[in-house]
């Protein structure tokens, strides 16, 4: 596909595609939706695998993503467990963000904290933010916080 | 004969304070003086070698030792809380599961419940529509039909006159009785004169006025 060609190519950008918010379980291996092209109750699902099923595929590399079109009565998201699981979603006449913000509470992993830090998150320490005091090995504590200059007098 | 310093100010511009001790720098030969020095090996008297030697090993066996214990305790550590989070993990696995699981079955009750709602409405709407088109129909059927009546009473009425064995007799008695005679003639004024027949007579006044 050539750049800025087609509709919504904004779809096709890198930014658009990172910025997915749905990052489903390890263990789902196939998810899979099913809608139908006419009917009001079916555009809420025809609009969300238009804007976020390339999100989706973008951020599960591992998954792989069906849609089944026209072969249903009501639109439903099903998704398929590594051991023969599955969880079966009726997205009957809704919107696109309540079916994304529904599957992001159920099917999608959960994330840790994103204020936390140290070892292992998001960022090793708090000095990285904005407004926060920077590590005193790298830049020198103010006078007042240091006791070598608080505790002079005493 | 070119100075340590200005060597180093040569190959490394920029750098000018250099506080150290005059040395020869890595890449420059063996000085002159000393090409043929060989130093002295240091002599160890046997005594003290095997001194150290025993030293040495009692201090490799000794760290081996402690290094092979932590090691040990540590795999050993690793492996129970593998097993233990293990566990946790699973229960906690089957908890979520349990947790999803439930809010999607209240979403798709919603769901069907928002559905079945809207079906009866549809419902609805659908009646609605088709006993209006029904009633539609009906209303051009019958006009059709009083149409079609109307006209089968017109006809009937005519058909009264029309001819038939009985009366074909009389019907040709009253054409000849009848004769009609649908020729005529115009003169220049657009007077219209009946009849093939028929005997011209000009109005008078119409002589009169072109005596006149």
């Amino acid at each position: 596909m050539p750049f800025m060609k087609g509709r919504a190519p904004i779809r096709r950008t890198i930014q658009y595609l990172n910025a997915g918010k749905l990052v489903l379980k390890d263990k789902i291996k196939v998810f899979s939706v099913a809608y139908n092209i006419t009917g009001q109750n079916n555009t809420g699902t025809k609009e969300f695998v238009f804007w976020y099923l390339p999100q989706i595929q973008y951020k599960n590399p591992n998954v792989q993503v069906a849609t089944l079109k026209n072969l249903t009565p009501s639109p439903f998201i099903k998704c398929y467990f590594e051991d023969g699981r599955n969880i079966l979603v009726d997205v009957d006449n809704k919107s696109k963000e309540d079916i994304l913000e529904h599957l992001i509470r159920t099917v999608a992993e959960k994330k840790d904290n994103p204020a936390n830090f140290g070892v292992g998150c998001e960022r090793p320490c708090i000095c990285e933010i904005n407004g926060q005091i920077p590590c005193p090995g790298v830049v020198v504590l103010p006078k007042f916080m240091r006791g070598k200059f608080k505790n002079q007098e005493s | 004969m070119i100075s340590q310093k200005a060597l180093s100010k040569r190959f490394i511009p920029g750098l000018i304070q250099i506080a150290e001790a005059h040395r020869k720098p890595r890449w420059l030969p063996v000085a002159k003086s000393k090409v043929f020095r060989i130093p002295k090996r240091p002599v160890v008297s046997e005594e003290e070698r095997l001194e150290l030697l025993r030293l040495n090993n009692n201090y490799k066996t000794q760290m081996r030792a402690i290094r092979r214990f932590y090691h040990d305790e540590m795999i050993h550590d690793k492996s129970t809380r593998e097993s233990a989070s293990s566990e946790m993990s699973l229960r906690l696995e089957a908890e979520e599961w349990e947790k999803c699981v439930e809010l999607n079955e209240q979403w798709n009750k919603q769901v069907a419940l928002e559905r079945q709602e809207r079906r009866k409405l549809e419902v609805v709407a659908m009646d609605e529509y088709t006993l209006n088109r029904m009633e539609q129909k009906d209303a051009v059927r019958k006009q059709r039909i009083e149409k079609a009546s109307e006209e089968i009473r017109k006809e009937k009425e005519l058909s009264k006159t029309f001819i038939t064995p009985e009366t074909l007799d009389a019907a040709i008695d009253a054409a000849i009785a009848n004769p009609t005679d649908y020729n005529y003639a115009i003169d220049l004024k657009g007077n219209q004169y009946l009849g093939r027949e028929t005997p011209i007579s000009p109005p008078k006044e119409e002589k009169q006025s072109a005596s006149v």
